[in-house]
């Protein structure tokens, strides 16, 4: 560790800085439509859709479809590989679309997730062999960023050291192939909600991972201000028999990002992992109110929670499509609101977040 | 790493969490005055001044009987063992009279380095025998904070992965035990400045040392919220041939900070290492002014830089006590407008403030 060998040059690192800026630009997120063939399926299984490749272009054509409303709302687009040479019914390439509404184009680049042995159901992530040769293919093809997605578990034997090294490195591993061919890596590695653990446990565990990502990151020479980081949010489990308010994760999640992530990470943008539509907008207004000082850019990276609505109101017939967009373009509003601090609108549950007060649930 | 065990109460937090507050108070820094007995005999040397107690005592008392309007530019003073039972002219011990001042009180605990076997003259720190113990009592004596001092160095084969590692374990140690006993933990992994390395090359093992710092202390559960960091300044070594400005060494130091230090630690205090007392102040101010977003206070930890004119002016003789007590307001004073980005160069700096301070190797 005593020389540097040159990674990257000036104008690579102000390629990838620059992009990452873009994609989150202040009330801008992302749109994760990258749901691989076998994830889709249970989505449009949901609501009565067959899996077939048409099926698959039809829905996503419905989401970039959208109007002008949602280049002020999203930043980025990541594709599943199929999506990326698909075309609209007019024989338009999608890629194309999105890049005419000055949207970025990204893409998920893992190859799932693979059982490690000795661990209780750990897993790391494979797709590392011929990365290289496939970033720089998609560098070709219209993507300007990447998105790779590692995954922990909560229990009473996990997350185990194994889980937290070998995750870490590989997601470092990945960015740094993907920086050498000015692509920005967005670093998901999320911590399954799944579980009855507290919101305490959820921080503590979330604070080891993401201090494990950052030394691997640095150990793989990533450049930070050139990469993006998509974590979970601070939640206790599904079944944690305590429920807590939008501030209380905010505060959570605020102080774990704020004791891990270096201020020069251009932007964390949040998964949704199984929060309804509205609990994920609501969480991430109340990050955006929270009175901690905050060094980076926090947004979204949605899936389900920019589509459910949309897929509902689809429900694989044509003449809903016009409305299944409006769907969709309403989320993008809502949580490009949200990303801002300044939204308002929600259920009774949820209502009035931006105005509670954040004293007593101080987390030291 | 899956379960947490409790570390500190939330009272114990929030104990050390306003005491780091209070020693970075905006406009504020720290006096580095616990120079160990031998390092104080090289300073009186330079001014033909006997190396006894009764003079180091005298030459302290003159440092903390300055006028009480210096606390409002130093937040905390750093002292040896010795100087911590040692009392004023009036009597009074000098803990209290700093309190007095509404100034906090630290000491330095660390033993001094000591070599590690099969490497080119690096070293770790000693000092963790009984230091649970030794910090109790320094509670009871009236400290509120400790001092570290880890040492790496720049050389061609230095420093190695085992000198980053030795050290950042063992100021997580220091700190972990500091903590437990009410005291905020400085953590000093000072890279030393000798050599003719550029100022790309200092940012480079900067950033991998604080990279791996906060790992450690991730790893041994320190509350970073009650610590602060007194790292280098990122400068070209010593003895290189090309010379770079304080907005360079600036841009340098805050770019590696921002991608090592997480935004929870409350205050970054440099070390001054060598540079002149007109240097120092230079180029905190430039540090304050860098176009970054900077989530820590970014002040001063000096010795020598905050001394060096007041040694010259008091000369070891009574007389002289108001104008080297004059001399250490002016210098503090300078500072605490750089801890704001405030200080411009004058251009009627003295030649004792524009005076190399640089010793090789240099060791407390």
């Amino acid at each position: 560790m005593t020389h540097q060998s040159p990674t990257l040059s000036e104008a690579q690192k102000r390629e990838l800085h620059e992009t990452a800026l873009r994609i989150v630009t202040p009330g801008k997120g992302i749109l994760a439509a990258d749901e691989s063939v076998g994830s889709i399926a249970k989505r449009l299984a949901q609501v009565g859709v067959e899996n077939t490749e048409e099926n698959r272009r039809q829905y996503r054509q419905i989401l970039f479809s959208a109007d002008d409303r949602v280049s002020g709302c999203i930043g980025g687009i990541i594709f599943f590989h199929e999506t990326l040479y698909q075309h609209s019914d007019a024989g338009i390439p999608f890629v194309k679309m999105i890049k005419d509404r000055g949207i970025l184009v990204g893409i998920k680049v893992d190859k799932g997730v693979v059982p490690m042995a000795g661990t209780f159901g750990e897993t790391t992530t494979q797709g590392l062999d011929g990365l290289s040769e496939r970033c720089a293919q998609y560098k070709k093809d219209g993507a300007v960023f990447a998105k790779w997605r590692c995954v922990l578990k909560v229990s009473d034997t996990n997350p185990s050291k194994l889980a937290i090294a070998e995750n870490a490195n590989v997601l470092a591993r990945y960015s740094s192939i993907c920086q050498q061919h000015g692509i920005v890596p967005i670093i998901e590695p999320e911590i399954l909600p799944d579980g009855d653990h507290d919101l305490k446990r959820s921080q503590y565990i979330t604070e080891k991972v993401l201090t494990a990502v950052y030394k691997a990151m640095s150990e793989h020479h990533v450049y930070l201000e050139g990469s993006l980081l998509k974590p979970n949010m601070v939640t206790s489990g599904h079944s944690c028999p305590t429920k807590y308010s939008p501030e209380e994760v905010a505060m959570a999640t605020v102080t774990a990002l704020r004791r891990t992530v270096p201020p020069a990470v251009t932007g964390v943008a949040f998964l949704s992992g199984g929060q309804s539509e509205e609990e994920a907008t609501v969480h991430l207004n109340a990050i955006n109110n929270c009175p901690l000082a905050k060094p980076w850019i926090l947004t979204f990276s949605f899936g389900r929670a920019l589509q459910a609505s949309a897929l509902r109101a689809w429900r694989g017939h044509k003449e809903n499509e016009k409305v299944a967009t409006e769907q969709f373009i309403k989320k993008a509003e809502a949580n490009s609101l949200a990303c801002q601090g300044k939204y308002t609108g929600g259920d009774n549950n949820y209502s009035d977040a931006g105005q509670r007060s954040y004293g007593s649930c101080h987390a030291y | 790493m899956t379960h947490q065990f409790p570390s500190l109460s939330p009272e114990q937090k929030k104990e050390l969490s306003d005491i780091a507050q209070r020693m970075v108070a905006p406009g504020k820094g720290i006096l580095a005055a616990d120079e160990s007995t031998g390092t104080m005999g090289k300073r009186f040397e330079k001014i033909k001044v006997e190396n006894n107690e009764e003079n180091r005592r005298s030459f302290r008392e003159l440092l903390f009987s300055t006028d009480p309007s210096i606390s409002n530019c130093v937040g905390g003073i750093i002292l040896f063992h010795e100087t911590l039972y040692q009392k004023s002219d009036s009597g009074k011990l000098f803990p209290q009279v700093i309190k007095d001042k509404g100034i906090v009180v630290g000491i330095k605990v660390d033993k001094g380095t000591a070599g590690l076997n099969g490497t080119d003259g690096e070293t770790t720190t000693q000092g963790l025998d009984g230091l649970s113990e030794r910090c109790a009592q320094y509670k009871k004596d009236g400290c509120d904070f400790a001092k570290w001092r880890c040492v790496l160095k720049i050389s061609d084969s230095c420093p190695t992965s085992l000198a980053i590692a030795e050290n950042a374990n063992v100021l997580a140690r220091y700190a972990s035990i500091c903590q437990q006993n009410g005291l905020v933990p400085i953590v000093e992994p000072e890279v030393l400045p000798d050599g003719n390395h550029d100022l790309l090359r200092c940012q480079y093992v900067t950033e991998k040392v604080l990279a791996a710092v906060y790992k450690a202390l991730s790893d041994h559960h320190v509350y970073l919220e009650g610590t602060l960091l007194k790292p280098n300044m990122v400068t070209a070594g010593q003895s290189c041939a090309k010379k770079f400005t304080p907005q360079e060494v600036a841009m340098a130091t805050v770019t590696a900070l921002r991608r090592t230090v997480p935004a929870s630690v409350p205050g970054i205090c440099f070390l001054s290492g060598g540079q002149s007392e007109e240097d120092a102040s230079l180029n905190l101010s430039a540090i304050n002014q860098v176009p970054l977003n900077r989530p820590w206070k970014l002040t001063f930890s000096y010795g020598r830089a905050l001394q060096a004119s007041t040694l010259a002016a008091w000369q070891g003789k009574a007389a002289n006590k108001a104008a080297a007590q004059e001399a250490l307001c002016c210098r503090a004073k300078i500072n605490g407008l750089a801890a704001k980005g405030e200080y411009k160069a004058s251009g009627s700096a003295d030649q004792a403030s524009k005076q190399s301070l640089f010793t090789a190797s240099y060791v407390y």
